[in-house]
């Protein structure tokens, strides 16, 4: 193996893993606060890159990136507000399946709105290379969104843990009612969590989208972000990078020798691995059950 | 005060699955048979074709619901099973000419060993993790399908020969029509029968509690394999029989939201109801593709792609719509509804005869 080759697969592992450990945090987040696997987190995603993309002509860089924000943020709440609140209560299955009806909606909906082709984000000087070498290249939007990856991982697993914030989202989680009689704004508590995950995979797609384009099968990527998700546990903010650290590292191996499509098999090969041996993941808490 | 209809030892808790007896238990039944035969005399082939594909996929959600309504372990396995026995019955009717009765036969054998790996995780996994576990075997399978057929195929998807039941040859909606119904009301005797029988009595152990069902003497590990062998091989037998009906099979059909339909349908129609997947299919299948060619009727033919999405849509909405009547679908929300209506009958006598 030449070092050219190893370099390769090293900077696609860092892509890799600072989208699918963004896309993660959107799954972790909300199922912390409101025990909802949200399945649609991807076509969130898919839905905030679009905005960018009718945004960024309109406002320029700066208020393209604001505007999607709020947008972002607000569909987030919404979604919570509008459907999911209505199924507080019910199994945790049920809720998934809901999540499941809706990602299939969002995907139409957006291809409504916005047409299924594909829709280029053209920043100038994305495509700046740091980095140059025979099939290797590390542009500006590479390494933005690596660091913004990472920080964003960084200051939410301090966020949940030691912050008042992190605490109050766990008790919601743990106990709806006892932290309702706490006076613990519960709504208020579970419509952030579906804010800023709603956010993180906003951040995700539209980094993805101004990397290489936008278009309907990016939601692929917030798919492989699930085996991401469960690999580092799912209900743990810290274990989002590790397990895309090592998700991110098998697929590029895997692309690197296999082809594209062999990298992403690889990711759910890996998956049904993990959960055979580790059922909570590596950072999960696991659940004891009384009879 | 009126609490002795509820508080009645006598009457099961949860009526849904529990055999019971009397005239109401055959309502439902009864119901669904008489739709499957009135349907070709009030339709035209076009709607026939709209029955055909709501049919379809309620003969594949029929064997979804052997492991999901009984045993409660959702699977979005489903599509990539029906993609199985699509592509052995094409290769078979392909490469070796294999009929219409044997191919599906095979694939639906190739089916069962299918099952038995999709089983393993689920022997360990529940609910989300199961679920997550099978989207994983979904994406695995139809790599390995897009693999056949891009790379082995050069690309050409199967096309399969003509589908003869002895001396017939099904060609027109109207006779597919026919088998479908047929298969469909089999299956609900197939599922009814296991409902009722020792294996569906060990599935909803496991639903309601695995660990209880242990504790009771349950042979959860028989009983599973069990169940994903038998729901496996109808998938991949109706996988088969799809592929014949559309007389092609590709990859590019086995889609997650292919699979994600199926248990949707499974859910909307009821999970504890063994009719439940007709019902569902009609509602959230059947419904969508009803309006969409109603629109494409009113509006015409330059809605083109935009139709697919509008169903989409309509079948996203359905289904959110149906999933906050309660997690018992949408015979679970009649029934509530009923119950409802007769208290407030029964309440209504007692302050009258209070009164």
């Amino acid at each position: 193996m030449t070092t050219g080759l190893l370099i390769q697969i090293l900077v696609q592992t860092l892509i890799y893993a600072s989208l699918y450990s963004l896309f993660g945090l959107g799954y972790v987040l909300i199922y912390r606060a409101s025990r909802v696997f949200n399945f649609a987190i991807a076509e969130i995603g898919l839905f905030c890159a679009l905005l960018f993309t009718t945004c960024y002509p309109i406002f320029g860089l700066t208020g393209a990136i604001i505007a999607t924000s709020i947008g972002s943020v607000a569909f987030g709440v919404g979604l919570y507000l509008c459907i999911f609140s209505r199924l507080v209560g019910q199994e945790e299955w049920s809720q998934m399946i809901v999540s499941f009806a809706l990602s299939i909606a969002l995907l139409a909906v957006c291809g409504l709105i916005w047409g299924t082709g594909v829709r280029n984000i053209e920043v100038p000087g994305e495509k700046t290379a740091l980095l140059q070498a025979t099939n290797l290249s590390l542009s500006v939007t590479d390494v933005i969104l690596i660091v913004s990856g990472f920080t964003i991982w960084g200051g939410l697993s301090w966020a949940t843990t030691k912050s008042k914030l992190g605490v109050y989202m766990r008790a919601t989680a743990e106990n709806p009612l006892l932290a309702a009689q706490q006076g613990l704004p519960v709504t208020v508590i579970i419509c952030t969590a579906w804010g800023v995950g709603a956010l993180v995979s906003g951040v995700a797609s539209v980094s993805y989208g101004i990397r290489l384009q936008v278009d309907p099968s990016m939601i692929l990527l917030g798919l492989v972000a699930v085996p991401a998700a469960l690999l580092g546990g799912l209900d743990s903010v810290f274990g989002k990078l590790p397990g895309a650290l090592i998700l991110g590292a098998a697929q590029a191996t895997a692309a690197a020798f296999f082809g594209a499509a062999a990298g992403d098999v690889v990711a759910f090969a890996v998956l049904l691995i993990v959960l055979l041996i580790l059922p909570h993941g590596l950072f999960g808490s696991k659940q004891v059950r009384r009879v | 005060m009126n609490t002795a209809s509820t508080s009645n030892p006598a009457r099961p808790i949860s009526s849904g699955w529990q055999v019971s007896t009397g005239r109401r238990f055959w309502t439902p039944y009864v119901v669904t048979l008489a739709i499957l035969v009135a349907v070709p005399f009030l339709s035209n082939s076009q709607s026939l074709r709209t029955f055909n594909l709501v049919l379809l996929m309620a003969l594949t959600a029929q064997g979804l619901h052997i492991i999901m309504g009984l045993g409660g372990m959702v699977s979005v396995a489903t599509a990539a099973l029906l993609g199985v026995g699509g592509f052995a019955a094409g290769h078979l009717s392909e490469k070796m000419g294999v009929g219409f009765i044997p191919a599906t036969l095979i694939a639906g054998a190739l089916g069962m060993v299918v099952g038995v790996v999709l089983a393993l995780p689920g022997l360990r996994l529940k609910h989300l993790y199961f679920a997550t576990a099978t989207m994983a075997m979904h994406f695995i399978i139809v790599f390995f399908l897009q693999y056949i057929q891009n790379d082995i195929r050069k690309g050409s998807p199967f096309i399969l020969g003509p589908a003869n039941v002895g001396p017939w040859t099904l060609e027109t909606p109207l006779q597919w029509y026919a088998l479908f119904a047929v298969l469909a009301a089999l299956l609900l005797i197939l599922t009814r029968f296991i409902m009722a029988g020792r294996l569906g009595r060990a599935l909803t152990s496991i639903r309601d509690d695995q660990d209880a069902a242990e504790i009771a003497g349950v042979n959860t590990v028989q009983a599973k394999f069990i169940a994903f062998m038998i729901s496996s091989s109808i998938i991949a037998a109706v996988g088969s029989i799809r592929a014949f009906y559309q007389l092609t099979s590709s990859w590019e059909e086995i889609s997650l939201e292919l699979a994600i339909q199926f248990v949707a349908i499974v859910i909307v129609g009821g999970m504890r109801f063994s009719y439940g997947p007709i019902l569902g299919a009609l509602l959230v299948v059947g419904v969508p593709d009803f309006i969409v060619r109603a629109l494409e009727g009113v509006i015409g033919p330059q809605l083109g792609s935009q139709l697919f999405l509008i169903k989409n849509t309509l079948f996203g909405a359905l289904v959110i719509y149906f999933m906050t009547l309660g997690p018992d679908g949408v015979p679970g929300a009649l029934r509530k509804l009923a119950k409802a209506l007769r208290r407030g009958r029964e309440t209504q006598q007692t302050s009258d005869a209070q009164a």
